[in-house]
């Protein structure tokens, strides 16, 4: 007989140890925010001696306030309750070849069975992708969907009013020769949290009974999702040579992340009443992005073409979407 | 004073940080903060299911820490008062999460570098205590977090969520009797092998 085993000890074994869990030091991030949120008492205050600190005015009407931990040279916005909102963040780990390869082959085909503005879910059973790659970050449900895109400006403004998108206006301040091509909008899926979460987990068992019970070779099972609420609206920009010359992006959210690369610097702007970022990238094209706390929306604004709009231009354009 | 990484800091030392803190003394933070920045991301990895979010949210935790300190009183410990301002954080982060719509994102690319996929943070737990900690509620499942992974004391849990160590006792028997059948639902259906967490350097 074996010993029985302590009801506290059996559920760790079900959880990774501590040691799974990877080091973090929030230090220098942390001493940037305390300068700007001090403490205070009655005997007075001291803070740090300033070093590399960036000085930073914070307006009265500010929602959000900046800060920048520049060891690491990545910028962060905070909301006014000291909440991240908005950073830059180190370029991720890239999934090894055979599986991104594998996942985009998949991906194709489940793609190919959409209509435009249609949503589907899929599992594939194939223990490389769901077990033996040792990158757990991916869930076995994935998701796709194939927007419909909405040539005249109003028809992509009724879409949005339709499913509650965030709303995206139509830019001003246009460089010459750059206009309107096409705006989508992207459904909110199932959540992972919440009261939704039996939705999601509804769904996986489908998928998964499925594939267990299917006696075929095919590993690609999908489920098509009904959907009536939008979480991402995008509006696509012409030059006159690409349809895709610079790109709009509003997303529902508490926070977003962009990707820093190295040799890059992240700047602050001053976008109207909000602050925002700004990441100039030689390859991967210029980004202005800021958060309205008001409706819970990150925007941001591509561009694709190397040269096409200057740093002036961009945060034109980007003021020109902000209500004040 | 010898100012020394996480984990070695003695309860008398740290008081000391937390006096010069209340004097004035920024500076006397980091220690403290490097003390115990590891222990409360585990708690809100385990939480909040996603590093990032984790991290965040111990970034916020200390902040509140520092800019409350002066509310600090010796009668409790430092230990106990810190986790309860990183249980209430979480806790309303989670709320806030159930009640918004908005966490969806299928647009994928650059911008969006965070996805649904992934900020699920597989492999942290089994599936079957996976799913049992998700159908608690939040207060439910940081309780249990707390009490099984973070050892803590029905004392010090009283402290954290302001009931005494009686009503903290008979809550977390509910809890676990709880957890125990839904696991017993789903234990047997899947295999699990604990398996690494992609790590970020």
């Amino acid at each position: 007989m074996g010993a029985i085993l302590d009801p506290i000890e059996e559920l760790k074994q079900h959880s990774v140890t501590d040691d799974h869990f990877r080091e973090i030091d929030i230090t220098s991030r942390l001493k940037q925010n305390m300068e700007i949120n001090p403490y205070k008492n009655t005997s007075g205050y001291r803070s740090f001696t300033r070093k590399t600190v960036m000085s930073i005015v914070i307006p009265c009407l500010l929602l959000a306030s900046f800060t920048a931990y520049a060891a690491s040279g990545h910028i962060q916005i905070l909301n006014n309750k000291g909440e991240v909102v908005v950073k830059t963040i180190d370029p991720p780990a890239s999934l090894p070849v055979k599986l991104s390869g594998l996942l985009e082959e998949y991906r194709v085909r489940v793609m190919s069975k959409l209509q435009q503005g249609e949503l589907a879910a899929y599992y594939i059973k194939d223990d490389y992708i769901n077990e033996g790659n040792g990158y757990d970050t991916l869930n076995p449900v994935k998701f796709e969907y194939r927007p419909t895109d909405y040539h005249s400006y109003e028809a992509f403004q009724k879409e949005q009013a339709r499913t509650s998108a965030p709303p995206i206006k139509k830019p001003d301040n246009l460089p010459d020769g750059v206009k309107f091509a096409y705006g989508q909008v992207f459904p909110l899926g199932p959540q992972l949290y919440g009261e939704e979460r039996a939705q999601y987990d509804a769904l996986k068992q489908r998928l998964m009974h499925q594939a267990q019970s299917s006696t075929s070779q095919e590993k690609l099972f999908v489920e098509k999702l009904a959907w009536s609420k939008a979480s991402n609206s995008v509006v696509y920009l012409s030059d006159g040579k690409s349809s895709t010359a610079i790109t709009i992006t509003a997303g529902y959210g508490k926070k977003a992340s962009f990707t820093k690369f190295p040799d890059t610097s992240p700047e602050k702007v001053q976008l109207k009443h909000m602050e925002g970022i700004y990441l100039q990238h030689e390859a991967n094209g210029d980004l202005v992005s800021w958060y309205d706390p008001n409706r819970s929306i990150v925007y941001a604004i591509m561009v694709n073409v190397k040269g096409l709009v200057n740093k002036d231009e961009l945060l034109q354009m980007a003021e020109s979407l902000i209500d004040e | 004073m010898k100012r020394e990484g996480e984990g070695t800091i003695d309860a008398a030392v740290l008081e000391e940080y937390v006096h010069q803190v209340q004097d004035g003394d920024a500076e006397a933070f980091i220690p403290i903060a490097r003390e115990y920045q590891r222990q409360l991301y585990i708690y809100c990895c385990r939480l909040l299911g996603s590093e990032q979010d984790a991290e965040d949210a111990v970034q916020e935790i200390f902040l509140k820490a520092y800019q409350s300190i002066s509310g600090y009183k010796a009668t409790v410990s430092f230990n106990a008062w810190l986790y309860k301002i990183a249980y209430h954080h979480c806790l309303n982060l989670l709320h806030r999460r159930q009640l918004s719509e908005k966490l969806g994102r299928l647009l994928k690319g650059q911008i969006f570098a965070e996805s649904a996929e992934q900020e699920f943070l597989r492999g942290a737990f089994s599936e079957p205590l996976s799913r049992a900690l998700v159908s608690l509620p939040a207060e439910e499942r940081s309780l249990l977090v707390l009490y099984v992974f973070h050892d803590k004391t029905y004392a010090e849990l009283s402290e954290i969520i302001g009931k005494t160590p009686e009503a903290v006792r008979k809550k977390l028997t509910r809890i676990r009797r709880k957890v125990k059948e839904t696991m017993m639902k789903w234990q047997g259906e899947e295999q699990w092998e604990p398996s690494l967490i992609q790590s970020k350097s």
